[in-house]
């Protein structure tokens, strides 16, 4: 990777910047609002329903990874340069118990944590994967920290952001532990699904020379997503005072 | 440069490889939509196995609640005052008279009307078992010119309504802030989801909600003037008789819906 190279992708990146950015603004203007007294779409049918519904949750968990697109960056800067079939399957299964275990202790114990701090805490999960991918922490501090052990602790902190959004949920108690397993089987299935497309699209990507020359920016513009994502729920955090 | 070491040409998917699997993810997508998603959300059941996995009753249940979402809504708006209120500039005496006795002869609708459904709490004939109460219901005396408002004695009302699947019903008891009623309700049998809430003069609160509940009894303290009960839908496949009774320091007993 020459220096000519690396400028060729910093021209082009505030393209695909402002492109990610105005998607990211499109999720935030367009979140839900319901009318006073009355839950809607999920969290209402959730609230309308008690005991065992396997197929339904296992739905819902699915539904929640492949719409969620904090998790959707993280994963995605998991696998960015990961190309063994075996290394995928390792890193992958480590975010996987790890966001399993928060997500299941979290909703059992009901541990409720702020949803703005721990969502700022996963917008920043997805600015460190960049970073790590683009060799910063080498260059700055002369360090590599351990990517197993990252993505395992990133994974729990993941996990207590789904348990923080299924505690709003209100789950009956009828049932629950048979539904959170559910749930949580759809969060897999659901992981698996998104990892298939994003594999697909970066199969089809790393074939070219173009990949080289804008995995740069591409990560640079991950980490702006990133910084979003912190921006906009510590502005929640600071507003719900 | 990065944190990673470049791949073997070896290790990255062939051509036809990624072909195979673009054709295969497309597809399975389409089964995905078309067997799962559209049920979950819209109850739109093509295959017919939407409602085998319970899919189905999601997306009817997600729609029900959205329309009664946007009907709530679209009652907040109508109560705002709008251009209609508004004082006509020139008001003859003549319209002024009429008006007048066209409000009189519409509040007297409006107190017959109100009257009957307080005297019938059911929508149609129960088929109730033996053992469930005849709805009786006592109406306040219908006094057309405006008087003091009697101070609320205790009163004591009952009532037997049949909820078909999907049903709901509400019931509110016009009470003073700081007054109690005591009340006992009976899914017979079976089994109802509830909100115990009130509202009145722009306010709203929940004070207790159920899912899936056979009955429940307790004390009803208002925490503010205004209407103070009960909302029920019955979730179950199968009718469900709902005997309620109420007694306590309220104005009246009615049926909001």
């Amino acid at each position: 990777m020459n220096l000519h190279l690396q400028r060729a992708g910093a021209e082009r990146w505030t393209f695909t910047r402002l492109l990610l950015l105005s998607c990211i603004l499109l999720l935030v203007i367009t979140l839900p609002a319901a009318a006073h007294g009355i839950a809607t779409g999920d969290k209402g049918y959730i609230q309308e329903i008690s005991g065992i519904n396997i197929i339904p949750f296992m739905y819902l968990g699915a539904k929640h990874m492949v719409t969620g697109y904090d998790h959707i960056l993280f994963l995605l800067g998991i696998v960015f340069f990961l190309y063994k079939t075996k290394d995928i399957g390792v890193y992958v299964s480590l975010f996987a118990i790890g966001h399993s275990t928060t997500m299941l202790l979290g909703v059992y114990f009901n541990i409720g944590i702020n949803a703005y701090i721990i969502d700022a805490i996963i917008g920043f999960s997805v600015v460190y994967k960049a970073l790590d991918n683009m060799g910063a922490f080498r260059v700055w501090f002369k360090y590599q920290p351990n990517t197993r052990l990252t993505t395992l602790v990133f994974g729990f902190f993941h996990g207590f952001g789904l348990s923080t959004k299924i505690l709003e949920y209100e789950i009956s108690p009828d049932g629950l532990v048979p539904n959170l397993l559910a749930f949580n089987v759809g969060v897999e299935l659901g992981q698996l699904l998104a990892l298939s497309g994003i594999l697909i699209v970066m199969g089809y990507w790393r074939r070219t020379q173009t990949f080289w020359r804008y995995a740069y920016s591409l990560n640079t513009t991950m980490m702006t997503a990133g910084f979003a994502l912190v921006g906009y729920q510590l502005t929640g955090l600071i507003l719900s005072f | 440069m990065y944190n990673t070491t470049p791949p073997k040409r070896s290790e990255l998917p062939s051509s036809a490889q990624l072909k195979r699997s673009t054709i295969i993810a497309a597809l399975s997508a389409l089964v995905i939509l078309v067997v799962v998603i559209l049920p979950s959300e819209y109850g739109v059941d093509a295959t017919g196995m939407g409602r085998v996995l319970g899919l189905t009753k999601m997306g009817e249940i997600k729609t029900q609640l959205a329309e009664e979402s946007a009907a709530d809504a679209a009652a907040t708006t109508a109560s705002a005052p709008s251009a209609v209120n508004q004082p006509v500039a020139a008001t003859s005496p003549e319209l002024t008279s009429r008006v007048d006795e066209i409000e009189r002869k519409l509040a007297e609708v409006m107190l017959k009307q109100q009257l009957r459904e307080r005297v019938s709490s059911t929508r149609r004939p129960v088929e109730s078992a033996p053992t469930a109460p005849a709805p009786t219901v006592t109406a306040t005396p219908v006094i057309l010119a405006p008087a003091p408002a009697p101070a609320p004695a205790v009163k004591s009302d009952q009532a037997t309504v049949q909820l078909e699947p999907g049903q709901d019903i509400e019931i509110k008891l016009v009470m003073k802030a700081g007054k109690t009623a005591t009340y006992r309700w009976t899914a017979n049998g079976s089994v109802l989801n509830y909100d115990t809430h009130g509202d009145g003069g722009g306010r709203s609160i929940s004070y207790v909600k159920g899912r899936g509940v056979p009955q429940d009894e307790g004390e009803l303290t208002a925490a503010f003037d205004g209407n103070h009960g009960w909302f029920w839908r019955n979730r179950t496949n199968s009718p469900v008789t709902l005997s309620l009774q109420t007694r306590g320091e309220y104005e009246s007993f009615n049926r909001v819906k």
